[in-house]
């Protein structure tokens, strides 16, 4: 716990952390102070000159920025002082003076730091009475997935201290002097970090822009729900940002213990693949039939088998609800496998195993071990295998999917979860559609043992998809729509916390933004190990989208 | 990598990094010694700086283009920089201004088209008592009226076309 002190903000008395600067101390009690250059996950920059404040010294009163200036036990400060607020307008009035103003296609507009502090914090004529000067320097290609505007650009240095400090590859400068300064990369080179995308969230302005979302959407028509990424074992805190049931942008959400504000672009420009080769009829044989008709199939099918004689194969890639339907309602032959891990990997957020679930099949104690399975399969003694959301044969170098391909034939009915048209798809008999993971709620546990809800954002094509824990449990249990006891995934988790002690207190709605950390063991580091940044995170300052 | 200090240069650039605590401290002296080995510091001296200071490629770049002395583009044979601040100023630089504008077909920033003469005007050369001044590549001409520029460009012109320089 950090030490607290108490300082004096505008005539009232405060507890704040020790330690922390003005800006953190007024953003901890909601006192309004515009800022640029401060960002809580950077290392103070004093660059853009805005958060002037007037603080007592035992030299008399002084204005002073508050970004750079920490707090001390008593100490008196004054954001609304004539003083402070003239050198806010003057300051802010600099960085508009030659700014190109426009908004109308910028896409920034509606979250830009400068529409927003001109609005609060501004003075609302204009006094330019020579030439506006401008920058150039528009629409500049500044690697794959960003877009410089220096004429946009106030200089705050966000990006370069991220690119500095952070991912550690210098990759942006400021070049001349005096208004001609210019954000700007080595003469024809481009950024080629692994996180370029974050550049374009920090930036407080619209000098970079993704290419992925450049002239898509405007900014106000999204809505954000709550999410992971599903791209690595990590699972970063998300936004999934989309309208009209599409999603346009993936955003980190702010989560101090796990992605802080950051992804990475893998993660990032994921969110195309919502939409890629979905599949929205079941299946039979690969003739498309009804859902009525699908169940009913399955139902007849497997109401002759014995349950030995069904085998159950999923993989790290679905939710815990669909662990727990498969735990507690399909038998003893479920086997989940873990593909090899062979992403890139580093320091910072990206870890090699690209699945966002393999602690979840740990947590429910889902066997791993195929070598019993591969022999049943070998002797015939399978009838049915029910594949749940693993593209199967697309597996390569893995001892199960190589026995599966070997002995087919020996396996009379195949059945296939999946939400995408993949090479699976035409291996089986039955496909039954299923909802992605924006479609539908559901829990995820990453590498680091932290279980993260994921709410559904996007509404399915057809009515009739159900979440894969349905599916699975309406396929294992026989039940017919009307006779089925969950409606929503969420009601899934909500059976299976109360058999667990560190879950049984959070219903789905109440777990919380930074996740449940459980106590089992991890699968990887932590995330932004070794690399230390000489920011102040104040534990009492509100999360970043609401300040 | 295509450009390199030659062994001499080399030796000076050792020499020094001998004299302050970081390698890093070295841009600046690293920087004068390109452009006097190369004439200039193009893109590719400044990745070779990089390398030699150990610093990255856009940190230097941005040193580069601060100081208006590095020369990012070949400038001319002979560099004619005037004092532009008041005591030139008031003793006449405007007009010795036009002249080398007219004469020269150069604007400030400019190179002339056969390469001899390139033009900048630069802040206060320190020499306000001989004022109006010129510095020409490393030497000053001060004192100076148009007649006398008007002489001083002569004479570069004859002694460059004296010499085989190739335009």
């Amino acid at each position: 716990m950090q030490k607290m002190i108490t300082v004096n903000i505008n005539n009232q008395e405060y507890e704040v952390q020790e330690d922390c600067n003005i800006v953190e101390a007024c953003d901890a009690h909601n006192i309004p102070l515009q800022r640029f250059c401060y960002h809580r996950y950077l290392p103070v920059d004093g660059s853009c000159r805005t958060c002037m404040v007037e603080i007592e010294t035992p030299q008399g009163m002084m204005v002073t920025t508050a970004c750079t200036t920490k707090v001390k036990p008593g100490m008196a400060i004054y954001t609304n002082s004539e003083k402070a607020v003239a050198a806010q307008k003057s300051a802010l009035e600099f960085l508009l003076l030659d700014h190109p103003l426009d908004c109308p296609i910028c896409d920034k507009a509606g979250e830009c730091l400068l529409q927003d502090n001109y609005f609060d914090f501004g003075r609302y004529d204009f006094r330019r009475t020579v030439a506006r000067y401008f920058k150039g320097g528009k629409a500049l290609n500044a690697g794959e997935h960003i877009v410089l505007d220096q004429e946009r650009c106030i200089l705050c240095r966000r990006c370069i201290r991220f690119f500095d400090e952070i991912v550690r590859t210098p990759e942006l400068g400021i070049i001349s002097r005096g208004h001609e300064s210019s954000i700007s990369l080595f003469p024809e080179k481009f950024i080629r970090n692994p996180y370029s995308g974050n550049s374009a969230d920090i930036c407080p302005v619209g000098a970079l822009t993704l290419k992925e979302f450049r002239f898509k959407q405007r900014v106000w028509f999204l809505k954000k729900t709550k999410s992971i990424c599903t791209q690595c074992a990590r699972g970063c805190s998300i936004y999934i940002e989309h309208n009209k049931n599409t999603v346009w942008r993936f955003m980190p959400r702010e989560n101090p213990a796990l992605n802080r504000v950051w992804m990475c672009d893998r993660g990032r420009f994921s969110f195309n693949k919502l939409h890629e080769k979905r599949i929205f009829t079941p299946l039979k044989h690969q003739e498309e039939i009804s859902f009525n008709q699908l169940y009913d199939d399955i139902a007849e099918l497997l109401k002759t088998r014995r349950s030995g004689e069904i085998a159950w194969v999923v993989g790290p890639f679905s939710s815990n609800e669909t662990y727990y339907a498969l735990k507690t309602y399909c038998g003893d032959n479920a086997v989940c496998l873990m593909p090899p891990a062979s992403g890139e990997r580093d320091d910072l957020l990206m870890l090699a195993e690209e699945y966002p679930n393999a602690q979840g099949a740990t947590f429910f104690g889902l066997q791993t071990e195929t070598a019993p399975l591969i022999d049943k399969i070998q002797k015939g003694r399978i009838a049915a295998l029910i594949i749940v959301e693993m593209d199967l044969f697309n597996l390569r170098n893995d001892s199960f999917a190589q026995c599966l391909m070997e002995n087919i034939h020996k396996i009379p009915l195949k059945i296939y979860l999946t939400a995408y048209r993949d090479e699976t798809v035409a291996r089986v008999d039955y496909v039954v559609p299923v909802r992605t993971y924006a479609e539908t709620n559901g829990t995820f546990i990453n590498a680091t043992s932290l279980l993260q809800k994921a709410c559904q954002a996007l509404v399915p094509e057809h009515p009739d998809i159900d979440a894969a824990c349905i599916a699975l449990y309406t396929i294992a249990t026989g039940a017919r729509k009307h006779q089925r006891r969950y409606s929503d995934a969420s009601e899934m988790y909500d059976k299976l916390r109360s058999h667990y002690d560190e879950l049984r207190s959070f219903q789905f709605n109440q777990i919380p933004e930074y996740g449940i950390a459980l106590n089992m063991p991890k699968r990887a580091d932590e995330p932004f190990k070794g690399i230390h940044v000489d920011f102040n995170v104040c534990s009492t300052a509100k999360p970043l989208e609401e300040s | 990598m295509a450009v390199q200090f030659s062994e001499a240069a080399l030796k000076e650039y050792e020499e020094i990094v001998t004299r302050y605590p970081d390698k890093k401290a070295t841009l600046l002296p690293a920087l004068w010694l390109a452009q006097r080995e190369f004439g200039y510091v193009s893109d590719e001296v400044l990745e070779y700086i990089a390398q030699l200071v150990g610093m990255p490629a856009v940190k230097v770049y941005e040193v580069a283009e601060f100081y208006t002395m590095f020369h990012k583009k070949k400038p001319g044979k002979y560099h004619l920089q005037l004092c532009q601040t008041i005591s030139c100023y008031l003793r006449g630089a405007e007009d010795l201004r036009s002249y080398i504008q007219e004469t020269l077909q150069v604007l400030p920033g400019e190179t002339s088209a056969d390469g001899l003469f390139s033009f900048q005007l630069v802040e206060c050369l320190g020499s306000c008592h001989t004022a109006p001044v010129i510095k020409i590549n490393d030497e000053y001409y001060d004192s100076l009226t148009v007649e006398k520029l008007d002489a001083i460009i002569r004479h570069l012109k004859k002694n460059s076309s004296g010499e085989d320089h190739g335009v």
